[in-house]
C-alpha cells in the first residue's frame, strides 16, 4: 500500500463543492432534487474511485479489451434501445441512467494502451488499429447523435501517438486523410448540428434558433462584469434566458454570478488541478499506466477547455459537460475514478 | 515531447480563454449588461382613462366603457392566413375585409393591430381560451370611449379618431403611442389635454417566456379630467327632436354669461362609429351630400336675412341717421336709380315708423334707413356686435362669417360698392354672411341691454371653473336697444307681427328672417330671447331651405320655449 494523501484531493473536493454550489443556483427554478442526485453520484463516485485505485492501474490495464467490448456493446446496446425523445444516450438501469459515451471515453484509452502500449508504429499503415478501433467507437457515439461525445475520444488517441512518439512524417498521411473526412462529416451531421456550426462561425445568422443559446451565453458572461451578479442573482440563468443552463452551460451561469475574479479563481483551480495530475503522470514510473493517466489528463483538459471555449463563442457548440459543475451522474463518475487512479502508484 | 506540448497548450488555451473573458467581463461589461437588461426588462404601458364629458348637472355625455378587440402583434405573426381564417370562422368576418384592415392598418411590426373591434365579452373569453396557441393572435380589453347617448349633442362632443403620424410626431412628448386615439373635433378636441389621462406603466421582470416574474416598479395611469359642458342634456334632446326633420340648426345661450345651454345642429351623427373599426361608416358619413360631421352652429356661413334688420335699426339709432319716430312709405317697392327693389310684401305697407317696421319686417323702411345710416356706419356696428369675427367659442374650427366692405369689393371684385349693395346689406342680404352662433351672441347682446359675451361650452373642468369673463361692454346707448327689444316684443306678440307663430307665455321678442338664396327655397331665421321682462336665454333656429317668413323656424322656437318653461317651473 504505498497509498498517500496527495493535494490532489482537496482540489477536486474544492472545484466539486464551487460546483454544486453553482448547480444549486442554475437548477433554482427547476422542479427535481438535482443537487441531492449529483451529491450522491458524487458519492458513489468516490466510493467506486476508491475502489478502483485499489486495484491500480496496472490491473486495469490488463483488462483493456474487456473493458473496450463491454463500452461497444453498450453503445449497440443504446442505439437499439427505443429513443428518449429523439436521442440514444442513455440506458435505463433501474433508477440510475447510464451514458455508454461516457463509459467508452473512460475505456478506449485503457485499450490503446493495453492493446498498443508495444505496437511500434514504424509505418503509416500500423497506424490503422488503433484509429479503427477509435472511429468504430465515435461513429457509435455520432449516431446517438452525440457530437460532444464523440469528438471527446480523439484528444486521447492523438495523445496516445504523441506519447508513442510517432514521427510527424508518418503520421501525415493520417493527418491529411482526416482532413479531408472533415466535410463528409459534415454533410452526414444532423441539421440542428449544422446549424450550430454555421451559427459559431455567423451568430447572426439566426438569432431566435441556434444563435440564440451562444448569444445568450455571451450575454451571461459579459454582463457578469468584474465581481459578478452574485449567487442566485444571475438574471440570465435565473429567468431562464440561457437553454442547458445546469448541464453544458453551466459555466456562463457562474461567470455570471461571480464576474471576472470568480473566472479566474475557478480556471485557477482548474489549472492546479491538471497540473499536479500532470506532475503525478509524468513521476509514474511505470511506463504504461504512466501513458494511460497522460491519457486521461488529457481527456479532461481537453474537456473543460472545449466546454468553457464553446460557451463563450471559441469553438463551436457540441454537447459536452463541464467536469464536476454539470449536471450528469455518469460524466461525474467517469471523471472521479479517472482521477482516482493517480493516487496509486501501480 | 509530450509533457512541453501538453503544457502549451494547457498555458495558451487557458490564456485565451482568459483574454476573451476579460475581453467581454471587463471590457465589454457594460454592453452585455444592457443586453441582458433588454432581455428581462420590459415596460408594459398602462393606459389612463379619459376623463368623462358631462351636462351642466353632471349627466354622462361621454364616458368610458370595458370592450375587447382582436389584435394581431405583426412580428409575432407565424401565419397570417390561419388568424384570418380563425377570425372569418368565428366572427364571420371575410377575410378580403381583415386582410385589407390589415394593410390599411399596418404601421409598425410591433406595433398592435386591431382587426376586429367589439367583440362581446362570451366570444372573447371563448377565443381567448380556444386559440392561445396561435401565435400573435391577441384577444385584448380595452377601455373603450362610449357616447351613451348616441348622436345627442355630437357636434359639441366631436369624436375620436387614431393619432395621425404628424399628431403623433408633435404629441409624442406627451405621452401618446401608435394607435392611441386622440379627439378629433368638438370637445373631445378642444379639451384634449384635459381629458387625455396620462398613462402608467409597470416595469417588469420577464423569463425567457415572456412570463412576467416580478413586478419592479409601477406608476399607476391616470384618469383624465371630466369636463362639464354648459348644455342641459334635456334642453338639447328636445331641440334635436324638433331639428331632425330639417337641415339646420338651434342655439339656446344664457343672455348673462354666454354659456350655450342647447346648441344642435342637423343632421348629427354618431360619434360612437368612429371608434368602431366599422370604416364603411366612416366613409358613409364622411361621404354624406347633407354633412352631418359640419358643426353648422359654428361652421355654417350663410345669408342672415331680415334678423340683420335688428343691427340696422342699432346702426341707424347710433349714429343718429333716423330717430325712432321717424317714418317711410311704403307702396310695396322702392325705387333706386334704375332698379326696384321689391317688399316681401307686395301690397307694401303704407307709412311706418321704426317700431311698426322692426315687427312687420318692412323692406323698404330699412332701404331708406340703410342709405340714411350709411354703409361706414353699417360695417362699424355690425363688426362693433361681432359680425365677420369668430365668436371665440371654445369648439375648434369656427368660422369667420363673412363682413362685406366697399374696400374689400374694390379689391376683390375690382368694382366700387354701389347704394345698390348697401340696400341689400341693409334686409340681411349680398355679400353678407353670418354662422348662426354670430347671430345669437348679437341677440344676446341685445337682451342684455350691450354686453357682447363670448359664447362657451364648457363650464368646468373638474369642478374648477376655467372660463375668464371676456365679455365686451359695448358702448351704446341703452335707451335704443330698449327700443329694438319693444319692436322685437311686437314682432311676436302684436297682431300684426311677422313672428306671430312663436308666441308663448311668458311673452318673448324675436325676429324672423327669411334669406333667399341662389337655388332652392329661402333659408328660415328666427331668433330672440326669453322671457322679455327678464331675458334669461336668447335663442335662434335656423332651417336651411326652410321656406319664407321664418315660419318653420318660429315653430320649432315655440315648441323648445314651451319645453323650456315648463322645465324651469319644475
Amino acid at each position: 500500500m504505498n497509498k498517500r494523501f496527495d493535494i490532489l484531493i482537496c482540489y477536486v473536493l474544492i472545484i466539486f463543492l464551487i460546483g454544486i454550489m453553482n448547480l444549486y443556483s442554475a437548477s433554482y427554478n427547476f422542479a427535481g432534487s438535482y443537487i441531492m442526485r449529483q451529491s450522491i453520484w458524487f458519492l458513489a463516485s468516490l466510493f467506486v474511485g476508491f475502489g478502483v485505485s485499489f486495484i491500480g492501474t496496472r490491473r486495469i490495464l490488463n483488462l483493456g479489451l474487456i473493458f473496450y467490448v463491454i463500452s461497444l456493446l453498450l453503445l449497440i446496446l443504446v442505439l437499439i434501445l427505443p429513443a428518449e425523445g429523439s436521442t440514444h444516450r442513455w440506458i435505463k438501469f433501474g433508477f440510475i441512467n447510464i451514458q455508454p459515451s461516457e463509459v467508452m471515453k473512460f475505456s478506449l484509452p485503457i485499450f490503446l494502451v493495453s492493446v498498443f502500449y508495444y505496437s511500434n508504429f514504424e509505418s503509416s499503415f500500423s497506424f490503422i488499429m488503433p484509429l479503427l478501433f477509435t472511429f468504430l467507437a465515435a461513429i457509435l457515439i455520432a449516431k446517438e447523435p452525440d457530437l460532444g461525445g464523440s469528438l471527446m475520444l480523439f484528444p486521447s488517441v492523438i495523445a496516445f501517438f504523441m506519447l508513442k512518439k510517432v514521427k510527424l512524417r508518418k503520421a501525415l498521411p493520417w493527418i491529411i486523410a482526416g482532413l479531408i473526412m472533415v466535410p463528409i462529416l459534415y454533410f452526414n451531421l444532423k441539421p440542428y448540428q449544422k446549424s450550430r456550426i454555421l451559427t459559431f462561425v455567423n451568430p447572426d445568422l439566426d438569432p431566435l434558433g441556434a444563435g440564440y443559446t451562444l448569444m445568450q451565453s455571451k450575454i451571461a458572461v459579459g454582463s457578469g462584469g468584474i465581481v459578478g451578479k452574485g449567487w442566485l442573482k444571475g438574471a440570465q440563468g435565473q429567468l431562464r434566458f440561457l437553454p442547458e443552463s445546469h448541464t453544458d452551460f453551466v459555466f456562463p451561469v457562474f461567470a455570471e454570478e461571480w464576474g471576472f475574479l470568480g473566472v479566474i479563481v475557478l480556471l485557477g483551480l482548474y489549472l492546479l488541478m491538471l497540473r499536479r495530475m500532470h506532475s503525478i503522470a509524468s513521476r509514474r514510473k511505470d511506463g504504461a499506466s504512466g501513458m494511460l493517466l497522460n491519457l486521461f489528463l488529457v481527456t479532461i483538459s481537453v474537456q473543460i477547455i472545449v466546454n468553457i471555449c464553446m460557451t463563450i463563442g471559441v469553438l463551436p457548440i457540441v454537447g459536452l459537460p463541464l467536469p464536476f459543475f454539470s449536471y450528469g451522474g455518469s460524466d461525474l463518475m467517469v471523471t472521479v475514478v479517472m482521477i482516482a487512479l493517480f493516487f496509486r502508484d501501480k | 515531447m509530450f509533457s512541453k506540448i501538453y503544457k502549451i497548450f494547457l498555458t495558451t488555451s487557458l490564456a485565451l480563454i482568459i483574454l476573451r473573458i476579460f475581453c467581454f467581463q471587463v471590457l465589454k461589461g457594460d454592453y452585455y449588461r444592457e443586453m441582458s437588461l433588454n432581455n428581462y426588462l420590459r415596460v408594459l404601458p398602462l393606459s389612463g382613462y379619459r376623463g368623462n364629458i358631462l351636462d351642466r348637472y353632471g349627466r354622462e355625455l361621454a364616458g368610458n366603457r370595458l370592450n375587447f378587440s382582436i389584435q394581431v402583434l405583426p412580428d409575432r405573426v407565424k401565419n397570417r392566413d390561419e388568424i384570418f381564417n380563425v377570425i372569418n370562422k368565428e366572427l364571420g368576418v371575410s377575410v378580403e375585409d381583415l386582410k385589407r384592415s390589415y394593410k390599411l392598418k399596418f404601421k409598425a411590426p410591433f406595433a398592435p393591430l386591431t382587426l376586429v373591434s367589439d367583440v362581446d365579452f362570451e366570444k372573447a373569453l371563448f377565443l381567448k381560451e380556444k386559440y392561445r396557441d396561435i401565435s400573435g393572435l391577441l384577444i385584448s380589453e380595452n377601455i373603450k370611449r362610449y357616447y351613451p347617448f348616441g348622436s345627442v349633442a355630437s357636434h359639441l362632443l366631436g369624436y375620436l379618431g387614431e393619432i395621425s403620424e404628424e399628431e403623433l410626431r408633435e404629441l409624442k412628448p406627451y405621452g401618446y403611442r401608435f394607435s392611441s386615439y386622440i379627439g378629433k373635433n368638438g370637445a373631445e378636441k378642444e379639451f384634449e389635454p384635459y381629458l387625455k389621462g396620462s398613462d402608467g406603466g409597470m416595469l417588469v421582470k420577464v423569463d425567457n417566456q415572456g412570463k412576467i416574474i416580478e413586478v419592479l416598479s409601477q406608476q399607476d395611469p391616470k384618469r383624465g379630467l371630466d369636463v362639464y359642458l354648459t348644455i342641459d342634456l334635456d334642453l338639447q334632446q328636445k331641440a334635436e327632436e324638433l331639428l331632425a326633420p330639417y337641415v339646420g340648426c338651434f342655439i339656446a345661450m344664457d343672455v348673462e354669461s354666454g354659456e350655450v345651454i342647447t346648441a344642435v345642429s342637423s343632421p348629427n351623427f354618431n360619434p360612437n362609429i368612429f371608434i368602431s373599426s366599422d370604416n364603411h361608416k366612416i366613409l358613409k358619413l364622411l361621404r354624406s351630400a347633407e354633412n352631418p360631421l359640419l358643426n353648422r352652429t359654428i361652421q355654417g356661413e350663410y345669408p342672415l336675412g331680415s334678423v340683420f334688420k335688428l343691427l340696422i335699426a342699432a346702426a341707424a339709432l347710433e349714429s343718429n341717421a333716423i330717430n325712432p319716430g321717424d317714418r317711410f312709405f311704403c307702396p310695396g317697392y322702392f325705387k333706386y336709380g334704375k332698379h326696384d327693389y321689391k317688399c316681401w310684401k307686395s301690397s307694401g305697407h303704407n307709412w311706418q315708423d321704426l317700431r311698426q317696421a322692426i315687427a312687420h319686417s318692412c323692406n323698404v323702411y330699412f332701404y331708406n334707413t340703410g342709405l340714411k345710416t350709411g354703409i361706414d356706419s353699417i360695417i362699424y356696428y355690425a363688426d362693433l356686435f361681432g359680425f365677420g369675427r369668430k365668436t371665440g367659442i371654445d369648439l375648434p374650427y369656427e368660422k369667420d362669417g363673412f363682413l362685406p366692405s366697399p374696400a374689400w369689393k374694390v379689391k376683390e371684385k375690382k368694382e366700387h360698392w354701389y347704394p345698390g349693395d348697401t340696400i341689400n346689406l341693409s334686409i340681411g342680404q349680398g355679400y353678407l354672411l353670418v354662422s348662426p352662433m354670430q347671430v345669437v351672441r348679437f341677440i344676446a347682446a341685445l337682451a342684455n341691454d350691450g354686453t357682447l359675451l363670448k359664447p362657451k361650452i364648457c363650464s368646468s373642468i373638474s369642478g374648477e371653473a376655467t372660463y375668464k369673463e371676456e365679455a365686451e361692454i359695448l358702448s351704446v346707448a341703452i335707451k335704443n336697444i330698449k327700443f329694438i327689444k319693444r319692436s322685437m316684443k311686437d314682432a311676436v306678440n302684436s297682431s300684426t307681427g311677422t313672428g306671430q307663430i312663436a308666441k308663448v307665455s311668458p311673452v318673448i321678442a324675436g325676429k324672423t328672417g327669411t334669406a333667399q338664396v341662389a337655388l332652392g327655397k329661402s333659408h328660415a331665421w328666427f331668433g330672440g330671447f326669453a322671457p322679455y321682462d327678464a331675458p334669461r336665454i336668447a335663442f335662434l333656429a335656423f332651417v336651411e331651405h326652410g321656406g319664407g317668413g321664418g315660419y318653420v323656424s318660429a315653430r320649432i322656437v315655440k315648441e323648445f320655449l314651451n319645453y323650456y318653461y315648463k322645465k324651469s317651473e319644475l
